[in-house]
């Protein structure tokens, strides 16, 4: 039986090596897109299927980690987009930081932000618009690099850098006035 | 590297995204600058907080063996070591051996690979079906909660069949997803078995892969993947699919096929239901089936 037929033993062991090793980060990253643990062992799951179904396709072990993960955005977009949720795009997306954006008296104001509760900062990150949520999933649960965050999410490596800028910005304000919501997103 | 340089480069030294000269640049500034120096210890812990709650969690425990099991196989455990034997044994015994391994292998089916929507179901059954609840978003045993539970949610009307007076109980159900497309997912019981009942959108090329049955005048899809059965049907005017799984035995998942094929037919009188549908009236419970007729999609 050769590893291209799909129930070989070959190709199973394939999968466990390339794909089933990404699996904790593959649900960590669900949990946090989705926000609800039922729906991210759902999309783990499905993920971990067409990324089997799929074997072929994978280049080289060294290719596997990204392309799991490009799978695993790809079905969740796809959910939201048949669940006819909106997702808030209106961002503008500048390839360079604005030096205004940044404003050094606000750290100043913080609370030691080290002593925020985690469950807090999970609720504050799943607060946050969809395009500043998922940069920020890749690079903390993912450890991707930004070349790795733009080939998955298929934007330019400057667009990631501003998305992740202003993410921790807007998170950074959450964490400060709670009160004050982001608009709530998928 | 000037104050007003280091906002910008921040994020990226942090992330070790910089350069080795940009990075020694930084390090030297933050060396002398006390202010920038606070700035970078608070974006340090932001950096830190992030790494922290988004890593303290684990995937559930039997996620990965979920996996595994929703894998599509092409081959039946034990295949291979048997098939080895039989070889060998044909090569000393000769000729009556390798007639012996001809007729065995015209005995042995070819398993037909399983097509994407029989894992979907199968795992999600698994996943859904033998956590006996654990999954589910609304635990009820009342139909007529559940179902404007489903349409509240999913926007679409979600017939459930009628299980008053049949040995099936409704547990509850969760809002899921079948091939990307938003999708009902009800658990029953009968007699300690799951029974997962899916509803969502028509699916295309649903029927690759599947064997196709006329039963009872249904039109009736099946498939069975890691000792779970799988049967779909579809209710073309308002081009839904409903499927179920179970890991029991196939005649009772017939009999709950038609039964919320039969809710259909009784909630619409019957008149304008297509004529596979509602061809024949239902076998009893218990009774005698219909011998199953195949068709092409095999």
């Amino acid at each position: 039986m050769s590893s291209r037929e799909p129930g070989s033993p070959d190709r199973i062991r394939r999968f466990e090596a390339d794909v089933l090793v990404h699996l904790d980060d593959l649900y960590r990253a669900a949990l946090r897109l989705t926000g609800n643990a039922a729906e991210a062992q759902d999309l783990t799951q499905d993920t971990c299927l067409r990324a089997f179904e799929r074997l072929d396709q994978l280049r080289s072990p060294a290719a596997a980690r990204v392309w799991v993960f490009t799978i695993l955005r790809s079905i969740f977009l796809r959910r939201i987009e048949r669940q006819s949720r909106t997702v808030d795009v209106q961002i503008i997306d500048s390839p360079l930081l604005e030096a205004g954006e940044v404003l050094h008296d606000t750290y100043e104001a913080l609370r030691p932000i080290q002593e925020t509760p985690l469950g807090e900062v999970r609720e504050a990150l799943g607060r946050l618009p969809l395009p500043f949520r998922e940069p920020l999933v890749l690079a903390h649960v993912g450890g991707f690099s930004y070349k790795e965050i733009s080939e998955i999410l298929a934007i330019p490596l400057g667009t990631v850098m501003s998305r992740l800028f202003r993410a921790r910005r807007l998170l950074r304000s959450e964490l400060r006035e709670p009160a004050r919501r982001t608009r709530s997103t998928p | 590297m000037t104050c007003d340089e280091v906002p910008r480069v921040i994020d990226a030294y942090l992330d070790g995204e910089l350069s080795l000269a940009a990075t020694l640049q930084a390090h030297e500034h933050f060396a002398v600058c006390e202010t920038c120096r606070r700035v970078l210890e608070s974006e340090a812990a932001l950096h830190g907080l992030l790494v922290q709650a988004s890593r303290a969690e684990t995937a559930p425990a039997d996620l990965r063996s979920n996996v595994l099991c929703s894998l599509p196989t092409g081959g039946r455990p034990g295949f291979q070591p048997a098939r080895r034997v039989i070889v060998r044994f044909g090569i000393v015994s000769g000729f009556v051996g390798l007639v012996g391994l001809g007729w065995l292998a015209t005995q042995r089916t070819v398993p037909q690979p399983m097509t994407p929507l029989a894992a979907e179901l199968a795992s999600k059954h698994l996943l859904y079906g033998e956590g006996h609840g654990g999954a589910l978003e609304l635990v009820t045993s009342e139909p007529t909660k559940m179902g404007p539970w489903f349409q509240g949610r999913l926007g679409f009307p979600v017939r459930l069949p009628s299980v008053a007076r049949r040995p099936e109980r409704l547990v509850g159900g969760r809002i899921s997803s079948v091939a990307d497309a938003p999708a009902a997912y009800a658990l029953y019981d009968r007699s300690g078995q799951s029974i997962s009942l899916f509803v969502t959108r028509r699916v295309p090329f649903a029927r690759r892969g599947w064997t196709e049955r006329h039963v009872d005048g249904a039109e009736l899809y099946f498939a069975s993947l890691r000792g779970v059965v799988l049967i779909w049907w579809e209710e073309k005017r308002a081009e839904r699919l409903y499927a179920a799984a179970s890991g029991g035995n196939e005649e009772a998942l017939v009999e709950f096929a038609l039964l919320c094929i039969k809710g259909e037919q009784s909630r619409s009188g019957g008149a304008a239901l297509p004529a596979r549908l509602a061809a024949r009236p239902l076998a009893a419970p218990g009774s005698r089936r219909r011998r199953p007729r195949r068709s092409g999609a095999s």
